[in-house]
């Protein structure tokens, strides 16, 4: 025994062969079965249906739709935010733009400065609100009340802040805020008027009711008084300007 | 890879991959089925894309799943088996040397271990390398020329082989 033994028994088994008719008859079956497969395929639902509906297969697990409620969620809250913005008072979605919006813009103003000037930007934004009725014929005596009652919150907060300023940080910059308002102010001087009218027509109907005379009253005088600090402040603002560019014409203050 | 191609390839390896499957399956009908399915699924594998470098690996690596597939699902077959169905080894008598010889050294061949078995016949019968043997089995290379080296060591002895090279 030895290796041509092995050679043989390497032989005998290469010998192990398919026969030609074999070989076509496979071949043939072959083409067949690929035939039939393509066919198969062709009959199977394209890929557009499990591309359509292949979304859905994420609703199986209720964490994915616990998030999709949540982007749904913040994307609408954020679409809703961003249309309250352009609302007047009387529009569906001021309460969102008053109550939502611009409280969320008060609580990230963190120092009293901050304050004061979120504060000044939220009473310039009622006057355009009422300029806006204004020009739309839409300021009638009962939006002229809702504005006044916002302006006098957010102008005693402009002054509490303003002080707090002025006591805590420095007098040169609480003068900055008052001026940075006073010129905003002084742009609507005309809608201030229109609102301190207002404030007088909307008085006389109140009057009748009793109940609420005092309360009434006391909110009225609260904001005549406010819109009449505004327009001083605007007054006061105009007379500051007034001086500089004297004092700036007659060269005792540098042009900077 | 067209249809003349795909058939050229059919031509050049069916004989081997046939070979492979019926020295692990020890059943001629089985060793054709599995030959045929080795081959359509390859068509369809190109079909879908699929980049095939090194086609006699890629065919051989089909075969094996389709037998390990065969194994999971048959039970295994007894030597006695194969004796009944010695007849069916060979169907062209002009291409078998011998029939009562085939018949002897396929009794050696079942007696050894499947996975000796394995190597064996592709490295002596299909002159594989045994980097293309690692490749087509997914095992190192050594674990492939310990297996040879192991299944030789078999031969040696159940043939009374004294000198036989590796």
């Amino acid at each position: 025994m030895n290796n041509e033994r092995f050679e043989k028994l390497i032989a005998i088994l290469r010998s192990v062969s398919l026969s030609s008719e074999e070989k076509a008859e496979m071949f043939r079956n072959i083409k067949t079965a690929i035939a039939e497969d393509a066919f198969r395929e062709e009959l199977k639902p394209k890929a557009f249906s499990s591309f359509n509906f292949g979304f859905l297969r994420i609703f199986a697990n209720r964490y994915a739709i616990a998030v999709v409620c949540l982007v749904v969620l913040v994307v609408s809250s954020a679409g809703i935010s961003q249309a309250a913005e352009k609302s007047l008072p009387g529009d569906f979605l001021y309460p969102v733009k008053i109550q939502f919006n611009e409280k969320i813009k008060a609580s990230f103003a963190n120092t009293p400065v901050k304050k004061a000037k979120v504060e000044s930007d939220l009473t310039i934004k009622r006057l355009e609100e009422a300029e806006a009725l204004s020009a739309q014929g839409k300021l009638d005596a009962q939006k002229k009340e809702s504005i006044t009652k916002s302006l006098t919150k957010h102008s005693e907060e402009v002054t509490k802040n303003i002080t707090k300023v002025r006591e805590n940080v420095s007098h040169g910059a609480a003068v900055d805020l008052d001026d940075q308002l006073g010129l905003s102010l002084e742009e609507h001087t005309k809608v201030l008027d229109q609102l301190s009218e207002g404030t007088e027509d909307a008085k006389e109907p109140e009057e009748q009711k009793q109940s609420f005379e005092n309360k009434h009253d006391g909110s009225q005088n609260d904001s005549k008084r406010v819109i009449k600090e505004l327009k001083n402040r605007a007054e006061k603002s105009s007379h500051r300007k007034d001086d500089t560019n004297n004092r700036v014409n007659e060269g005792t203050v540098p042009v900077q | 890879m067209n249809e003349l191609d795909f058939e050229k390839t059919y031509n050049e390896f069916a004989d081997s991959i046939f070979r492979h499957c019926f020295f692990r399956v020890s059943s001629r009908e089985v060793a054709k089925d599995l030959t045929q399915e080795t081959f359509v699924k390859t068509w369809q594998a190109l079909e879908k894309g699929k980049e095939v470098y090194n086609m006699k690996a890629f065919l051989y690596k089909v075969a094996t799943n389709l037998i390990i597939d065969y194994y999971r699902k048959h039970k295994e077959v007894s030597l006695d088996d194969l004796q009944e169905k010695g007849v069916d080894f060979v169907k062209e008598s002009r291409q078998a040397p011998d029939f009562m010889d085939l018949q002897v050294v396929l009794r050696e061949v079942y007696s050894l271990p499947e996975k000796y078995r394995q190597v064996l016949m592709m490295r002596y019968i299909e002159d594989l390398s045994v980097i293309e043997i690692a490749d087509m089995i997914s095992v190192s290379e050594n674990t492939v020329s310990v297996q040879i080296h192991r299944g030789i060591q078999m031969i040696k002895k159940n043939l009374n082989i004294e000198e036989l090279n590796e």
